[in-house]
């Protein structure tokens, strides 16, 4: 069943994605994400708040299998530890959110 | 030229005390070897190449059952945020926070006329997002502001 917004995603990833890889039982498997990526307040203190780098991927939901927290995740290039994993929206597309560690 | 205001006083001394986590006797002394320093940064921590151990001022509190008419009691809280890659370092930078205090404490009390002493500890997950925890350990020391020097 074609779901809102199905047809979209590929032209998407397709214009604005960027490289990202996992690998899975030995077998690396590749595909498209959109990168996110901003500083936001975490934590308010009494002088003011901890800023932390939120940085995600959107991709394919099933296009990378195996992907879950504590993995690595090579984007663009650079190699990233997953934090979580979560589908989105219509759960189409899943945000992967991830740190430079 | 008076004393410093005690808040700051105590931001001095407690601050000079951290200072010594993974510094003194050596990093095998320690279960963390953090950067310590005084408030929260306007920048991003990231990357968090080592903990962060952050010293505020949070609140004072008049001691009610200490005044009199030249001196009166408050309490100085003072806040020490936590940040690491994961919990159990948190919990370690806790320990070791402490561990600095009570080994200091002859020059704490030297210098506030009172031990510091520790509070309530939380950790918190707002930084989850991001791969980091966060937890606030309150500290307090319970002091005499003089008419003089406040």
């Amino acid at each position: 069943m074609a779901r809102f917004g199905d047809a979209n995603i590929e032209p998407m990833l397709k214009k604005f994605g960027v490289p990202v890889t996992a690998t899975y039982l030995g077998a690396d498997y590749s595909s498209s994400g959109i990168v996110d990526e901003s500083d936001e307040e975490q934590t308010q203190t009494q002088f003011g708040a901890i800023v932390g780098r939120v940085f995600s991927v959107t991709v394919k939901t099933d296009a990378l299998p195996g992907i879950a927290e504590g993995g690595l995740l090579e984007v663009d290039g650079k190699v990233y530890t997953i934090v979580s994993v979560r589908r989105i929206d219509d759960g189409l597309v899943t945000r992967v959110l991830c740190t430079r560690d | 030229m008076p004393l410093d205001a005690m808040e700051n006083r105590v931001l001095t001394a407690v601050l000079a005390r951290l200072a010594t986590i993974g510094v003194s006797g050596g990093a095998s002394a320690w279960l963390t070897v953090p950067t310590v320093r005084e408030g929260t940064p306007a920048d991003v921590v990231d990357p968090l190449t080592k903990p962060l151990v952050m010293l505020e001022s949070s609140r004072t509190d008049p001691d009610q059952t200490n005044i009199n008419v030249s001196e009166h009691g408050a309490r100085v809280t003072n806040s020490v945020w936590l940040v690491a890659k994961d919990m159990r370092t948190v919990n370690k930078l806790k320990a070791d926070v402490l561990r600095a205090l009570f080994a200091g404490e002859g020059a704490l009390t030297v210098a506030l006329r009172q031990p510091v002493y520790p509070g309530e500890f939380v950790v918190r997950s707002d930084m989850r997002s991001v791969g980091r925890v966060v937890g606030e350990l309150l500290i307090f020391v319970d002091v005499i502001l003089t008419h003089t020097d406040p």
